[in-house]
């Protein structure tokens, strides 16, 4: 089962690898980003970020699918890794057994029009497509999805922090 | 076991490590900082006050920059002044030792504990040359 999935704009960094693979109790981390599957710099740079002592996969958001589906990850706690809604989106709906989905960091290093973006929550930057996904993702019944950038940060939820904007 | 946690440093190191507590795990408000001579300010009882603090059932570790500085030896002789067996010293500290021990989940530090977490936090070349290897596990192994 995934026990959480995060998107997180930085990937694996230091609030990750240091606080919620602690917080978390999960040992198997898998990173799922295209860019980060094809780039060989930057798998190099995620697995200095790994503590010793857990795993790392770095598979493109459609390989990561099929591993999160695989049966034998269902007794194993894996934590997975996007760095955008949009990713998020699309494996809450192609993977049953997902704990919850935590919106932590995003938008800030996407290269989008800044004007274009909307402020969800305090380090969460949509650009309209990334809304749109935000607010496919708060739909999906099945899903627990939230904003809590650390384990002592309260839990915002993500349907409330949406409706919010539309008043 | 509670634990206290002091940092000390000539000029502003001890504040600079705690905004990257307080950026990284939200953790600033856990240790106490005493950033030395940026005054003219004793900054002597302050270390005491910090020593007089740690309870006979709690455990004290004090952070300082340079092994053999001022700051150090000052810590360390308050330290012994006070005579106080719960109080750690570590020195030529660095963001990783800090991060380490304050989210560290062992009820009670050891010597030998508290080296391992040294040993872990080690100040580190970066190999920049690139893996020719398989860059992750196999699938197998991963489960």
């Amino acid at each position: 089962m995934i026990s959480q999935v995060r998107v997180d704009d930085r990937l694996i960094h230091g609030q990750v690898a240091v606080v919620w693979t602690k917080e978390l109790n999960s040992p198997l981390l898998i990173v799922a980003n295209d860019e980060a599957a094809r780039n060989k710099i930057m798998q190099m740079t995620l697995k200095m970020a790994v503590p010793t002592g857990m795993k790392l996969l770095i598979r493109s958001v459609e390989d990561a699918i099929q591993i999160f589906n695989d049966p034998r990850g269902s007794n194993k706690r894996i934590f997975a890794i996007v760095n955008s809604v949009s990713d998020a989106t699309k494996i809450a709906k192609n993977v049953q057994n997902i704990d919850s989905i935590n919106v932590a960091n995003a938008g800030r290093f996407d290269k989008s029009d800044p004007k274009q973006k909307t402020m969800l929550f305090h380090s969460v930057l949509l650009n309209p497509e990334e809304l749109t996904a935000a607010q496919e993702l708060a739909a999906l019944p099945q899903i627990k999805a939230y904003n809590q950038v650390l384990p002592n940060n309260p839990r915002l939820d993500l349907k409330e922090a949406l409706s919010k904007l539309l008043e | 076991m509670k634990k206290k946690f002091l940092i000390a440093s000539h000029g502003k190191l001890a504040a600079g490590l705690q905004s990257s507590l307080e950026i990284l795990a939200n953790k600033g408000k856990d240790v106490e900082i005493i950033n030395a001579y940026l005054t003219e300010e004793d900054y002597t009882p302050k270390i005491t006050a910090f020593t007089t603090s740690v309870q006979a059932d709690e455990q004290g570790v004090i952070f300082t920059d340079l092994f053999g500085g001022s700051v150090n030896q000052k810590v360390v002789n308050q330290v012994l002044a006070a005579e106080k067996k719960n109080i750690f010293v570590i020195s030529n500290t660095n963001l990783a030792i800090v991060l380490s021990l304050l989210l560290s989940p062992e009820d009670t530090f050891t010597i030998e504990s508290i080296s391992a977490a040294i040993r872990d936090g080690q100040v580190t070349l970066v190999s920049l040359a690139l893996p020719t290897d398989k860059v992750d596990e196999d699938l197998n192994e991963f489960f």
